[in-house]
């Protein structure tokens, strides 16, 4: 990740979102300010890293519905909200979709700082597992149908024998088709090769791309 | 928006015991009409006689209400009905006989001073609300109506007795109701008040901590920006500005609000305040004197606001009290005219009075010297009376205790 990260901050509040915007760029952020959530979405770039501190109360499209906006979008950004009201059931709905943070109105700044720094990382992370999903994604595409059948059965525990026998094909053949596979998906072991096809059926990353040889 | 009004439910039970009164009122003249038969008639005696008794006895026995024939009001018993029976749990045959005395149906020493004297020397007593208790010793709340009759033989007295223990629970209970709903608007109004306060303020004191916070650590770098913390500085100018605008809005809202101005008598006002408070201050065993000057006091204002300020103020004089001996405990409500013409109304308690080094402070936001108090009582009021165009003053009485006095401008009609 060498771009360096924007903080995006959305306040209705001209003062409150001058001095928050002042108290991120004391402290060496890029900042981004808007005052409402349409500004919001004609500015924001999903592709770049980042997170967006977020204000509960906004008049027309409000903090909760912009943060399901985004992530019926595909776009995972890390939001820290902030409320002058710290109402719990809001803040239980914002965690619950995925709020890296929900903080009360007026803000401790060490509070603050430490929550955009938290939910910078963890954008950071998501980034990281989303670029390392689609690389395994991209690697499966290129199986042909054949080969992928094999996978599956070698994930599934099966010998090359039983696969033959289940595909009506030589074990000789399987042999092959495996040797492809595991070369096309860059897997060094079986059990990698597992690893991969697991991460992708669940979605989720085990350990990001280089962590493995770290 | 502050006060209940609840003269008009408090009126319904009495009415209802009023209907009630008047019923046993009606029966009880019948039963004396029935008892006087005899002596109608000197001519037709025997058979009428006889009639006339047979009637009282069928009466007697199968009335809704507890009977019971005595010797004299005190005196020994010589005939229960069935109701009398269940009523109080003794068996006729054991009830024969004994004084009501013997059987406890009193429940502290010797006879009600309502059952005294006086009362049988006018020969009837009527609707007298006295407690008895049962065998069981269950304290019932009765209605007793009774009168002395010739059944030709002896002199009795004839005592109707209508339990009313539950009339009284339900009416006890509707008191209750009606208290805790005071508090509750009480607490709502000013649970209300505090939270528009925290939330308009909320926002401007949220920026200027933000805004200081940022000032700081631009000038713990190596290179501070003058201009910026210029800029920042300015903005905390604004924001404190305009927190302040927003106390101001806050108070103007407060006092215009939706007052309705009307001529109100104080003494009415004060009659009120008391009906609202009345369980309040029995519970607290507080004994209360109205001091009502002569004639309506008129002055023109809003009644839920002056009802506020006065609860406010008898409920305030309540807690003073709290740890003087319950016999010293006395509120005193009064009403007058000061030599300036303006009508004044005045609560006074028994209770320790102002600390000399926080009577300047009574008035003031969040000032309190209660444990849970929130401050908000007494700056309130005398808001709404300066809204009035009075003035509100707190006092030690040379005696003891504290005087809060309102003065307020006298109403002469709408010239």
């Amino acid at each position: 990740m060498s771009a360096v990260p924007i903080v995006y901050v959305v306040d209705d509040e001209p003062a409150m979102l001058k001095a928050l915007s002042r108290l991120l760029r004391a402290e060496g952020f890029a900042v981004r300010a808007f005052g409402s959530a349409d500004e919001f979405l004609a500015g924001h770039d999903c592709e770049a890293p980042g997170c967006l501190i977020l204000d509960l109360r906004l008049p027309q499209l409000g903090g909760l519905a912009l943060q399901s906006e985004l992530l019926a979008s595909g776009c995972g950004r890390a939001i820290v909200f902030i409320s002058g009201h710290g109402e719990v059931a809001d803040s239980v709905r914002a965690m619950k979709a995925g709020a890296v943070d929900f903080l009360t109105k007026p803000l401790d700044d060490e509070v603050f700082l430490a929550a955009v720094r938290s939910a910078i990382a963890s954008d950071e992370h998501a980034r990281g597992v989303r670029l390392e999903l689609q690389s395994i994604r991209r690697r499966m595409a290129t199986l042909t149908p054949r080969e992928y059948q094999v996978v599956r059965h070698v994930v599934a525990g099966r010998l090359n024998k039983q696969i033959a026998a289940v595909l009506g094909t030589a074990e000789k053949t399987v042999k092959v088709h495996r040797a492809r596979a595991m070369e096309k998906m860059g897997a060094a072991s079986l059990a990698e090769l597992v690893r991969l096809s697991l991460e992708n059926d669940v979605g989720m990353v085990a350990w990001k791309a280089g962590a493995d040889s770290a | 928006m502050l006060g209940v009004n609840v003269s008009i439910t408090g009126r319904r039970p009495c009415e209802a015991a009023g209907h009630r009164k008047a019923a046993l009122r009606r029966r009880e003249a019948r039963y004396r009409r029935m008892a006087d038969a005899p002596q109608a008639g000197p001519g037709q005696a025997g058979e009428a006689d006889r009639e006339a008794e047979q009637r009282f006895s069928r009466v007697f026995r199968l009335s809704p209400d507890a009977m019971c024939l005595s010797r004299g009001i005190a005196g020994p018993i010589l005939d229960v009905n069935d109701r009398w029976e269940t009523l109080f749990g003794y068996e006729r045959a054991a009830a024969m006989g004994k004084t009501a005395q013997e059987l406890k149906l009193y429940p502290g020493d010797g006879v009600p001073a309502a059952l005294g004297r006086r009362n049988l020397e006018r020969g009837c007593i009527r609707d007298c609300e006295i407690a008895m208790q049962d065998k069981a010793g269950r304290i019932l709340h009765t209605v007793v109506s009774g009168a002395a009759i010739d059944t030709g033989q002896e002199p009795c007295f004839i005592t109707i007795i209508r339990d009313a223990t539950e009339q009284k629970r339900a009416r006890d209970e509707a008191l209750q109701q009606r208290e805790q709903l005071t508090h509750l608007t009480r607490a709502a109004v000013l649970g209300e008040l505090s939270g528009a306060l925290a939330h308009e303020l909320n926002q401007p004191l949220a920026a200027i901590l933000t805004n200081a916070q940022a000032a700081r650590r631009f000038l713990a770098s190596d290179a501070a920006d003058l201009d910026e913390i210029r800029a920042i500085l300015d903005d905390i100018v604004n924001e404190n500005k305009r927190a302040g605008e927003v106390i101001r809005r806050l108070r103007a809202l407060f006092m215009k609000g939706e007052s309705k101005l009307q001529p109100l008598d104080l003494n009415e006002i004060a009659r009120e305040a008391l009906e609202l408070t009345r369980s309040n201050l029995i519970a607290r065993k507080v004994a209360v004197a109205l001091q009502l000057s002569p004639g309506p006091r008129t002055v023109r204002g809003d009644r839920v606001q002056l009802q506020q300020v006065l609860l406010n103020l008898i409920v305030n004089a309540c807690e003073e009290m709290k740890d003087t001996a319950a016999a010293s405990r006395r509120l005193t409500l009064s009403t007058g005219v000061d030599p300036a013409g303006m009508v004044q109304i005045a609560v006074s308690d028994t209770g320790p009075g102002i600390a000399p080094d926080v009577i300047g402070r009574i008035f003031e936001f969040f000032f309190t010297t209660k444990t849970h108090g929130l401050g908000f009582g007494l700056p309130i009021s005398r808001a709404i009376i300066a809204g009035h165009g009075g003035s509100i003053e707190g006092i030690n009485n040379a005696d003891g205790g504290a005087t809060f006095r309102i003065a307020l401008p006298a109403y002469h009609g709408a010239s």
